[in-house]
């Protein structure tokens, strides 16, 4: 049922939003309180778009390679995760505590990459893990 | 028939939650019945017509920005040699600085409302400012209203003088449409 598209991307989706936002809330209740910059609404949002991106850029990948060098796919999947984090470094935010700001969202980055790499061999075709 | 309809809520969700990662923040163009007031003990007075866009969003203050121009040869004193003289090099100089712009850099909510910071710019010199708001809602609408202490000196509008004085109160009241 999880080689499904749809459910493997919600599978991945709805885990990285648990975890996105149990780890937002824990960052603003115990250090600082980002939500005026990121709202969850933003971070579930995108987390749903990464999610049924990936998994659609995977699709069309198996399609063209089959499952030759998935390793290739997986590494620009880091490689990409890894850029982005450029943007909040550079990024120049309005807050009291905007020093901290990079600190804060540069996990939320690798969030939905460490549930695909640990999930992506279940929506792979007669794969036997 | 199954994989269509899998497909079709796969692309669903898809373009919903990008739709929503990349929402375009709400964009309004000032529009009429705007007033921009300054009150001294002498000379007080208004400009009568200013242009805009705001782009502004509750949810979303980090991206949202006022980008404001007053027209300075709308000066209005209900003096109409002292409307001439405001615009002379010695003061406003419309001739070579014709605006006075407001663009903000930051947006953030305040006890009352909203403070408002950005570069000021008249006469051709740049100031930062931070502007105090309080926002109204009525249907398309938004009006930004406050008021907000500028000291003509650091703008070199005039002289020191000892009949104008140097900090004047400026009010001022913007409605904007969603464009």
């Amino acid at each position: 049922m999880l080689n499904k598209p749809i459910i493997f991307a919600l599978l991945l989706a709805v885990l990285s939003c648990v975890l996105g936002i149990s780890y937002f809330i824990s960052f603003n209740h115990f250090l600082f309180n980002y939500t005026t910059i990121i709202p969850f609404w933003k971070l579930i949002a995108t987390y749903f778009f990464l999610s049924f991106l990936i998994t659609l850029l995977f699709k069309v990948y198996l399609r063209v390679f089959a499952q030759k060098y998935l390793w290739v796919f997986n590494l620009l999947l880091v490689l990409v995760s890894f850029c982005s984090i450029l943007y909040p470094i550079q990024a120049q935010v309005f807050h009291p505590d905007e020093e901290f700001f990079p600190v804060f969202v540069i996990p939320l980055h690798f969030i939905v990459p460490l549930f695909w790499l640990t999930f992506y061999h279940l929506i792979i075709p007669n794969e036997n893990h | 028939m199954k994989n269509i309809f899998e497909s079709i809520l796969f692309f669903a969700f898809l373009i919903v939650s990008a739709a929503f990662t990349f929402l375009p923040i709400d964009h309004y163009v000032v529009s009429s019945g705007y007033t921009i007031g300054f009150v001294s003990a002498d000379p007080s007075g208004s400009f009568t017509s200013m242009s805009g866009d705001i782009y502004f969003d509750d949810a979303d203050l980090v991206n949202s920005k006022f980008n404001l121009s007053i027209d300075v040869s709308t000066i209005s004193t209900g003096n109409g040699m002292r409307n001439k003289k405001a615009q002379t090099s010695e003061w406003f100089n419309a001739t070579t600085y014709p605006n006075i712009k407001f663009k903000s850099t930051s947006i953030v909510k305040s006890t009352t409302g909203y403070l408002i910071t950005g570069d000021l710019t008249m006469r051709g010199i740049t100031k930062t400012y931070s502007i105090p708001a309080v926002k109204t809602k009525s249907g398309n609408t938004i009006t930004f209203s406050g008021s907000f202490s500028v000291d003509r000196i650091e703008f070199k509008v005039g002289k020191k003088s000892t009949v104008v004085p140097d900090k004047m109160v400026v009010t001022y009241v913007v409605p904007a449409t969603k464009g």
